[in-house]
């Protein structure tokens, strides 16, 4: 097993109990936040090399949004960390009952390639928030992110409690044959059920942030050019490599209709005539995923772009239209550049659409009629959920962001990170006096000491108000 | 395997049509759960009898009264657990509509235990329910009556279609574990843990696994040993033992293992008489295979108490071993039977190294008259509860979460926890479609000014 000493001597550190105090921690996270700052070009460098992502988009989601989430620890770290008090009832009026937030142990996080940097750090930060020590993977996908992280960030903190460890699909499956204490992953649902395998040998807890195909439904009633640059802006960010891109459009034919130019126009004005020139538009990250994406583009018929080159790894922003349910793009996630529109009669057709498929991330709705929105929200289940925008509710370090069902488990940003890296202990502490006080709990036993027992520890029922 | 995914379909069909999700409808079914205890109370205390020789009160005060608290607390608190919450938003959301609503997850599994056989599978139903799932009650086919008595009078109280009860064994369990669940809350043991948590991963299911392990107990010199021994006594032996937050072994300085062990001795005498076997009070033990396992683990101790034993009747009297070494095997399993070991530390460094040496507990104990140590204690380990001063009594606070954490378990739930455990919390961010410009920032083609902004 090639990372037990790793993993050992991590849990070593932590048992010592190093982790624990309010300093340490502060003291890694602005570790962190130098590191952000200090390498912030080869930042930029790296994923511009990596997937050809352009400056704003690395600097906007890579390192602003980290350090958003940096601050939000920092700011409120010493209050997440307060045991929390909970209601007693008779018998323990006296006695302390509160809630400590224990950190787990050792953790293990796992990034994916696509935000490779936030992905990686914003766990990290709820990690060591928590308290624990933590074995971080970045991709191996995107080679010079993975070197700047694995060469630059050891320096910056504790070399006794967290390490980077490069790896592999082969590594990696050795690393998950060690215990780990919680695992973090960010990836596709079929390796997030390996992971869940693996762990439960373990009985670790996971957090998985996966994805799925995130619908996006556009009513008749709306402002078409508005909705076409918000659903164009969220779908070509990152050349579509997002996971809570809106994966496909569902409108009425007339709709569509309007759509197009509106979509075109868009395009246009964020690209220029043509977007292989334009330095804010990214590039897929590695041929598998060019080849894999470039395939989906057989589906339908192509409406706008559809130019590709394999060099570059530039597939051109491009709306499909005539698409069946079961045609190959419409089986997978697409995490690439492409927006296929289906076309439904109405909203009810649009809504049973998307409950007969997996629960995604999110479900995105445009509508000016808020009635409609509402009925979108009401009748479809997923992570999140984006009324007339797309990917702007992770921007919240107040909105819990995870799955469900396959679109994964588990939730984080913000204090949710903290929570996620933190064992919620329940802690009774009783007074050794007043032993009087529990002799009816004692055998032997009586009708009479039922009664008392019931009066002591029973909620009673709030008396109900007629005015409210 | 059929019949499973018929039933599974079913309670599907039946939450996917809706109508478990609406407040009244919850409402109802937890009064007729109230309902169901009130009437069936005489059913529900003879199957505890039946299969663990409860007595009347034992088992109204460990299984019926708990059930009842979680019913109160939930129907009291449900309209304002259900509320959606607002959240902060930030400058560029500052016209926008931003919270959180808990949802339910769709169709969850619970699967139950022997040892408190009713309360184990009713507790977590109040939360699924009040979390406005379909739920699957899988009872423990060990404790048979109470299983054969829940199939039959749930449905009676309950709608049958969304909150059906499986009853059988293994294969009928695991037939049950193929089917694709949007929760599964499992009580038992590791291993099995494992084979729950492995089956949900094939289908991305979140779990609760509420497991076991040894929990030690740790007792200060400095404490009053005279109450300390009572409320060990009293943890210890309830249920003969069957108890996932039994103190399962006692840490303690070597001067006063006698003094332990006579004040529990005095206590057993106070609590079941002369003759134990004879007293309405002391349980027995589920079946023979544990019977056999149980008194294995005498084999080569120093027997301080007790150690009296009928195969018959499956009765272990309450034990206590002295002088144990930490090899031996009543030292290597989760006991859940009467016989209580007793380790000596010399210090509460010795203590806090053994515990952290071996896996983390369901619960900790610790005994003292120092609060900077009992401080110390729960700074310097990890549990999944842990209580200074008594045994079982953070059962009874529904505020605390109750669960595991590493081997002991993973997950939470008793009052609002369950709640929430049977919930997720959708995150919502309505915006305008006006106020375009407001955006124009953040798309492309960007240009240095727009970065700095």
């Amino acid at each position: 097993n090639p990372y037990a000493g790793l993993v050992s001597h991590l849990r070593a550190t932590w048992l010592s109990g190093r982790t624990r105090p309010l300093e340490y921690r502060v003291a890694q996270l602005e570790a962190l936040g130098r590191f952000l700052d200090e390498k912030k070009q080869d930042i930029l460098e790296a994923t511009a090399l990596d997937m050809g992502k352009p400056p704003f988009e690395a600097e906007f989601s890579e390192i602003l949004l980290c350090k958003n989430e940096l601050h939000e620890t920092l700011n409120n770290l010493s209050h997440w960390m307060k045991d929390e008090p909970v209601e007693k009832n008779l018998v323990t009026k006296l006695d302390s009952a509160f809630i400590r937030k224990d950190p787990y142990g050792v953790v293990l996080i796992i990034a994916p390639w696509n935000y490779p940097i936030n992905l990686l750090l914003e766990p990290l930060i709820g990690a060591i928030a928590a308290g624990n020590c933590a074995i971080i993977k970045p991709s191996e996908m995107t080679k010079n992110t993975e070197r700047l992280v694995s060469e630059a960030l050891p320096s910056y903190l504790d070399k006794d409690c967290f390490a980077v460890v490069t790896a592999g699909v082969q590594e990696t499956t050795r690393l998950l044959e060690n215990k780990f204490d919680y695992i973090f992953f960010t990836g596709v649902p079929s390796v997030g059920r390996i992971i869940m395998t693996a762990a439960a040998k373990h009985l670790t807890p996971v957090t998985l942030e996966l994805g799925g195909k995130n619908p996006c439904y556009v009513s008749d009633t709306c402002q078409v050019q508005n909705v076409a640059r918000r659903v164009a802006w969220g779908r070509f960010f990152n050349a579509g490599q997002t996971c809570i891109a809106p994966d496909y459009v569902l409108c009425t034919l007339e709709m569509q209709e309007k759509l197009l130019p509106a979509l075109r126009e868009a395009i246009t004005e964020f690209y220029g005539p043509d977007p292989q020139k334009s330095p804010d538009f990214g590039r897929i990250v590695g041929d598998k995923q060019f080849q894999r994406v470039r395939a989906l583009l057989g589906s339908g018929r192509v409406a706008i772009g559809g130019q590709t080159d394999e060099k570059e790894r530039y597939i051109a922003p491009t709306v499909l239209v005539d698409l069946q349910p079961s045609d190959p793009i419409m089986q997978e996630e697409i995490f690439g550049p492409i927006l296929p529109i289906v076309t439904v009669a109405n909203v009810d057709e649009a809504i049973e659409f998307i409950t007969s498929r997996e629960r995604p991330l999110v479900v995105y709705a445009f509508s000016s009629n808020n009635k409609v929105v509402n009925q979108v929200l009401e009748r479809t289940s997923s992570g999140g959920f984006c009324g007339n925008d797309t990917l702007m509710h992770v921007t919240l370090t107040s909105l819990p962001f995870g799955g469900i069902g396959n679109s994964g488990l588990g939730r984080y940003h913000g204090k949710f990170t903290f929570e996620t890296f933190s064992h919620h202990r329940g802690c009774l502490h009783r007074n050794m006096g007043l032993e009087a006080l529990n002799t009816p709990r004692y055998p032997p036993y009586s009708q009479q000491k039922v009664t008392v027992v019931k009066a002591a520890s029973e909620v009673k029922r709030k008396a109900a108000c007629t005015l409210l | 395997m059929e019949r499973m995914q018929q039933v599974v379909g079913r309670a599907r069909a039946a939450f996917n049509s809706g109508r478990c999700r609406s407040l009244e409808f919850r409402m109802q079914q937890l009064k007729a759960l109230e309902r169901m205890v009130q009437e069936k109370e005489k059913e529900i205390l003879a199957a505890l009898k039946a299969d663990l020789h409860k007595s009347r009160f034992k088992a109204y005060g460990q299984e019926i009264l708990i059930f009842l608290m979680e019913l109160t607390l939930a129907m009291d608190n449900l309209l304002s657990w259900m509320a959606p919450q607002l959240v902060q938003r930030s400058v560029l959301t500052m016209r926008d509509k931003t919270y959180t609503c808990p949802e339910p997850l769709g169709v969850v599994l619970i699967i139950g235990t022997w040892n408190y056989p009713f309360a184990i599978v009713m507790q977590p139903l109040v939360g699924a329910i009040a979390a406005g799932n379909a739920v699957v009650v899988k009872p423990s086919e060990v404790s048979e009556n109470t299983a054969r008595l829940v199939a039959e009078i749930l449905p009676q109280y309950l709608d049958p279609e969304l909150y059906p009860v499986v009853t059988g064994g293994v294969p009928e369990t695991t037939a049950l574990l193929a089917q694709r669940f949007d929760h599964i809350l499992y009580t038992g043991n590791s291993a099995v843990g494992k084979i729950v948590m492995a089956a949900a991963a094939k289908h991305l299911t979140p779990v609760t696994l509420e497991l076991g392990g040894k929990s030690p107990c740790y007792i200060d010199k400095d404490c009053d040993l005279a109450v300390a021994c009572r409320r060990i006594t009293w943890g210890k032996y309830m249920n003969c033992g069957q108890t996932c937050i039994a103190p399962d072994y006692i840490l303690c300085d070597p001067s006063i293992q006698s003094k332990v062990v006579e004040n529990i001795k005095a206590t057993l005498q106070e609590f079941y008489g002369e003759d134990v076997k004879s007293s309405p009070d002391y349980e027995r033990i589920i079946n023979k295979r544990h019977f056999k396992r149980i008194q294995s683990l005498l084999e080569g101790q120093k027997i301080a108490h007790g150690g009296e034993v009928d195969e018959a009747s499956c009765f272990i009297a309450p034990t206590i071993l002295t002088d144990v070494s930490p090899e031996s095997k009543v030292m290597e399993e989760e006991i859940f039977g009467p016989v209580l070991p007793i380790l000596t530390m010399k210090s509460v460094d010795e203590a806090i190294e053994f515990i952290n040496s071996r896996e983390k507990p369901l619960v900790l104990y610790v005994f003292s008259n120092n609060k900077k140590l009992i401080r110390r204690v729960i700074a310097e380990t990890s549990s999944g509860s842990v209580v200074a001063n008594d045994t079982l009594m953070h059962f009874l606070l529904l505020g605390l979460p109750f669960g595991g954490v590493g081997n002991s378990g993973m997950g939470a739930y008793h009052g609002k926890h369950s709640f929430e455990t049977f919930s997720y919390h959708r995150a919502y961010l309505i915006k305008d479609l006006k106020m375009e410009f407001v955006n124009n920032f953040r798309y492309p083609p960007q240009t240095q000014r727009k970065v700095d902004l």
